[in-house]
């Protein structure tokens, strides 16, 4: 379980002006749920927080903890925090496949081997005929299923998501939420959720917080 | 990148720029100030200069007449070159950005041609074509008149530099979104004032990077100058080689080049802060290019002017070059045959060759841990901003005792060479959208790793291209050789320019020949180099500008 | 399929770099490394020489035969530069014997400490009266060996004055006047020997007053170019340039007959030896101070005074042999009498020559 103790975080945007986005905020994984949702209108600090849990933003104070283990020091790809991004993030220089067995050829699988596993994932996901092809060539959806699937594939602790449908068309948003809800279950990953759409949060989340004036409010 | 390995793979970058081109200046300045001529033999000598003291020296040099003008003209002139090259390149790069030609693309490709010329052989070109016994210039002098003119050093500017500004601005009118053009016509704006109002400032941060680096290369010049200038036009920089090497006027020199630094670091800084605020991910929908409809003849007048413009700026001095080198005489031509000419080849290959190993290394460590910090990007440039005659006779001050090493003399290549390469790759790593990394590093790779599988693999391409100008400019590299030549290390480039020194049309003739051999050198090493336009699209970069 | 062709012509053309430049520089090694393989055999006695050095290949090489070196000239521009060039790199010297140091530059030459002690079978060496009336001091070197000598003065074009029928300047304040000043080319002495040699032998006649003299030629006119090539061969109207006076030298009319296509009763060009507009130069040879090759570099001096080059160098070099006796070539007749000059002391000279090209640079250049 992800658990947040004490955390500062003091932002400062390009105009010069600066606000703290978390004062001595505190937060611990509810039990039993499986998704949760960060909501809050734009600029709050929503995805600075988010990144802050992947590592990728140093924090100003507090920890972060995992399962109780401290790993506010730990460098990002060793907390097995899986990211995805609004634009997809999909490396543009490898095909389809590639980019999926990415996480697992950083975890020291062979070549072959990820490829093959990606290729398996991929053909549950119905784009095994995308494998070999470049990214660039995907629709929209089909881009960010790409990205679930690397996300998914190297088994996450936790899947951590940025606002990840807001890039889709409204019809394509529904379908892609329910899909995902339905995958990530299968999966059994644990999944935090950062949105300012509250019936996004609704439809895929059990249990949702409100950032605000550096800290987090429980919405339902 | 994490801090700690950032500094770590920027010191050395840091350091060799440190240590080959502030060091010499350095020492330069404090033999200016506190140094004797004994022992250069002349302190039987009445040295007005030094008696003045170093520093009021330097500022009362802008009372100096002489030295007064000679600043003031290296200024003109950069200043009118580029504003020329951009009166007439943002025009032409409009037409490209625009229309769809037969040729466009070779166009697009071959304008980065003179740009890779050495610059001798470009004065060689200019003097071919425009000169007072060159195939149009021919025309142009008056009868009786002494054959020295401003426009010649201004020609030879343009024909360099016009290609940056076209590139430059091609890149910054194709970055637009349709969209936005589409509104501000809807919206009442006639073609011209939408070009006016949206389409220009949206590219004016990129004409503007391109016309301070235009700036640069005209104030900094020295091979164009010296031959092209002659005396009446000489600019700072040849009158710094004049102080220096004829007349052993250190401390004047030392005076005159700490201006012209001045006036370049400002310029390098103003490029650093708009080449940050240029870098831009891709946009969506991009305006479309139009396809050339020759019954039109709007259209077909704007394409053939492009044309002309490009051919008579910049490919016409390549051409009298071959021209000069076909008609040459049998005995001109059997300067190829000679030991001499071979070994300047094999000089040039072996410096330029080792060079280019060592400054795509360093150009590539530089870029890779600050490719956003204007100040790192400026301390890159540094080379760009000295000139490279301080640099090389500051060495010779600093380690006399080292100047037989032809390891002095590839590390000062090297120094000059950093630029090229550090430029295009911080301008790619800089359009990295940072969740690439980002997903990368959650994914499981370490710093390094992330590194090495998603961002070297995207940034290829400029680097090649980086590679392939520091090449061709190591080929051409005439200041520093010419400084400091030893007969065993005689380039092509000085060998050419000590033809040039020697009288009789067998000579000229030799030197064209000569010319258009480096010439061929260089173009086959850049198409070697540079990648393809293919390898280029196949990943989303924005490393438009040189 | 397309993804993977251009990874791999990405690839291909990554391999084909990397090749291209490690190819590239191991030529420029090998080729480099082979030819000084070539000149390993004998030692190699370097000769650094300004650009208008030149004697007949037979010469040299029966030297080289006789003394068992290679002699490697290397050339290190106009006289100036290349002491200069000595000066800045007297800790790896760049050759072993230098030629070419005149009477003007000695002092600078000494001060540096570039030159190293003759031996004295080199000073016995007889030096002709006219040299000697010209330079006292010449005779009295034990580091400097004269070689030969010459004089810069102004050509003018015998054709063009016929032609536009104008009468030659007669002196120096002749030449300022502007009808005159707008015929004239000279040579700017910051980087021209001979422009230097011109300014000092005006400075010499006129003293206090010749600035004034400068400023004037300036106002009429005057060219001022930045090698005696360019002001020879582009400016002079002899060669298709605008000016029928040129600062040259004495011998240049001579050349001129010598290398004409067809034979020349009389030159096209001639000598205008004004008062004051002369001077005298005698060009001489020296060994370097730590060079190597001493053996060589004393026999090589011998051998430019010998008497096959004291011959030869008048049509090479267009100078006047400087060994007593030495035979004079018929055709330097046709630069007519020699005008007899003074040199100038070398003191005066070495302490006011920056002084005299600063003044030139403020008074005719700005």
């Amino acid at each position: 379980m992800l658990e947040l103790v004490n955390i500062n975080k003091r932002y400062t945007d390009t105009a010069g002006s600066s606000w703290d986005i978390a004062s001595n905020l505190s937060w611990q994984w509810p039990a039993s749920h499986n998704t949760v949702a960060l909501l809050g209108p734009s600029g709050t600090g929503k995805t600075t927080l988010l990144r802050m849990v992947a590592g990728l933003e140093p924090v100003q104070g507090g920890r972060v903890l995992w399962d109780r283990v401290d790993v506010t020091d730990w460098p990002p790809e060793q907390r097995r925090f899986a990211l995805m991004f609004q634009d997809f993030a999909l490396f543009p220089h490898l095909s389809v496949q590639d980019n999926v067995a990415f996480g697992l050829r950083e975890q020291g699988m062979g070549t072959a081997a990820s490829r093959a596993a990606a290729t398996e994932l991929l053909a549950s996901f119905g784009l095994a005929d995308k494998a070999r092809q470049a990214t660039t060539a995907l629709s929209g959806g089909e881009q960010q299923r790409v990205a679930l699937a690397r996300a998914l594939i190297i088994q996450p602790k936790l899947l951590l998501l940025d606002e990840p449908f807001s890039a889709l068309d409204a019809d394509l948003r529904v379908h892609m939420r329910e899909e995902f809800r339905q995958r990530v279950a299968s999966a059994g990953t644990k999944v935090l959720l950062v949105t300012h759409d509250e019936s996004e949060a609704k439809a895929m989340a059990s249990a949702a917080w409100h950032l605000q004036s550096g800290g987090l409010e429980r919405l339902w | 990148m994490q801090l700690r390995s950032s500094f770590w793979v920027g010191v050395w970058p840091g350091a060799f720029i440190a240590v080959m081109a502030l060091l010499p200046m350095l020492k330069l300045m404090w033999f200016g100030v506190y140094g004797s001529y004994a022992s250069f033999g002349t302190e039987a000598l009445s040295d007005g200069g030094a008696q003045l003291g170093f520093w009021q020296g330097w500022l009362g040099l802008w009372a100096d007449d002489y030295m007064r003008s000679r600043m003031v003209w290296s200024i003109t002139q950069a200043a009118v070159s580029t504003a020329l090259a951009c009166l007439l390149g943002v025009p032409v790069a409009y037409v490209i950005a625009r229309h769809d030609f037969a040729g466009r693309d070779a166009l697009l490709r071959l304008m980065m041609l003179p740009f890779v010329v050495p610059t001798l052989v470009a004065a060689m070109g200019v003097l071919a074509w425009w000169g007072p016994n060159g195939v149009v210039g021919n025309h142009l002098y008056a009868p009786g008149s002494d054959g020295d003119s401003p426009w010649l050093l201004i020609a030879g500017n343009l024909f360099f530099n016009l290609c940056v500004i076209v590139r430059a601005a091609v890149y910054g009118f194709s970055a637009q979104s349709a969209t936005r053009l589409a509104a501000a016509r809807s919206l009442g704006a006639t073609p011209w004032r939408a070009f006016w109002r949206i389409e220009l400032p949206s590219a004016a941060p990129h004409i503007y990077s391109a016309a301070c680096l235009v700036l640069l290369y005209c104030l900094g010049g020295f091979g164009l100058a010296l031959l092209l200038g002659g005396q009446t036009y000489a600019t700072a920089e040849v009158v710094i080689y004049t102080l220096v090497a004829h007349e052993l006027e250190l401390v004047l020199a030392s005076q005159l080049a700490l201006w012209m630094l001045a006036m370049t670091g400002v310029l390098v800084a103003m490029y650093a802060k708009l080449q940050l605020s240029t870098a831009q991910p891709r946009l969506a929908q991009l305006v479309a290019l139009r396809v050339t409809r020759w019954s039109h003849v709007g259209d077909a007048v704007a394409v053939l002017w492009v044309w002309l413009v490009c051919v008579l700026v910049g490919f016409a001095p390549l051409l009298a070059i071959a021209l000069k080198a076909a008609t040459a005489s049998s005995e001109a031509w059997g300067v190829l045959w000679q030991a001499d000419t071979w070994q300047a080849v094999a000089n040039t290959l072996r410096f330029s060759g080792a060079a280019l190993v060592a400054a795509t290394v360093l150009g590539v460590m530089h870029a890779a841990c600050g490719a956003r910090l204007w100040w790192w990007r400026m301390w890159g440039m540094l080379p760009l901003m000295i000139s490279p005659i301080m640099v090389a006779f500051g060495l010779l001050l600093l380690v006399p005792q080292w100047l037989d090493q032809w390891g002095l003399l590839v590390a000062a290549y090297t120094l000059l060479a950093i630029p090229l390469v550090s430029q295009p790759v911080a301008t790619a790593l800089a359009a990295l959208p940072p969740s690439w990394l980002q997903a990368a590093r959650s994914l499981g790779a370490t710093p390094a790793r992330a590194w090495w599988r998603v961002s070297w693999p995207l940034v290829v391409p400029a680097v090649r291209r980086g590679m392939a100008f520091a090449m061709a400019s190591m080929l051409g590299e005439f200041a520093v050789s010419l400084f400091l030549n030893r007969p065993e290390w005689t380039t092509l480039t000085t060998y050419i320019y000590q033809h040039l020194g020697r009288p009789g049309s067998l000579q000229l003739e030799r030197a064209w020949v000569l010319s258009a051999l480096l010439l061929g050198l260089t173009v086959l090493v850049f198409v070697c180099i540079e990648p393809s336009k293919k390898a280029n699209n196949a990943v989303v970069t924005g490393a438009g500008s040189a | 399929m397309a993804l993977k062709c251009s990874r791999l012509r990405q690839r291909a053309g990554a391999v084909s770099t990397a090749l291209a430049m490690v190819s590239m520089t191991l030529a420029g090694c090998m080729l480099s490394l082979s030819f000084s393989a070539h000149a390993g055999d004998k030692p190699e006695l370097r000769v650094v020489a300004h650009d208008s050095f030149s004697l007949p290949k037979e010469l040299i090489s029966d030297f080289e035969a006789n003394s068992g070196t290679t002699v490697r000239i290397v050339k290190a521009g106009d006289a100036g530069a290349m002491l200069n060039k000595l000066i800045l790199t007297k800790a790896t010297p760049i050759g072993d014997v230098v030629f070419g140091i005149d009477n003007a530059m000695l002092v600078r030459a000494r001060a540096a400490g570039l030159l190293a002690p003759l031996p004295q079978s080199l000073r016995d060496l007889a030096i002709s009266d006219a040299v000697l009336a010209a330079d006292p001091q010449a005779a009295a070197a034990s580091d400097w060996l004269p070689i030969d000598y010459g004089f810069v003065t102004i050509n003018y074009d015998r054709a063009w004055f016929a032609t536009n029928k104008v009468a030659l300047p007669t002196s120096l304040d002749d030449l300022a006047k502007p009808e005159y000043a707008k015929l004239l080319v000279v040579q700017n002495p910051a980087t021209s020997s001979p422009g230097f040699a011109f300014v000092a032998a005006t400075v010499q006649a006129k003293d206090k007053a010749v600035w004034d003299w400068w400023a004037k030629l300036r106002a009429g006119g005057v060219k001022v170019s930045s090698s005696w090539s360019d002001a020879y061969y582009k400016d002079f109207t002899k060669n298709g340039g605008t000016r029928p006076m040129v600062v040259s030298y004495l011998s240049s009319p001579a050349a001129e007959v010598f290398y004409s296509d067809k034979p020349l009763a009389v030159s096209p060009t001639g000598n205008l030896n004004l008062m004051g507009g002369v001077y005298v130069q005698i060009e001489g040879a020296a060994l370097l101070a730590g060079g190597q090759q001493a053996g060589a570099g004393e026999a090589f001096l011998a051998f430019l005074r010998s008497a096959p080059v004291q011959a030869e160098l008048q049509t090479s070099m267009w100078m006047w042999p400087v060994q007593q006796g030495a035979p004079k070539h018929a055709v330097m007749s046709h630069s007519g009498v020699q005008p007899s000059a003074q040199a100038i002391d070398q003191r005066v000279l070495t302490e006011q020559s920056r002084t005299w090209i600063r003044q030139f640079t403020q008074t005719v250049l700005r």
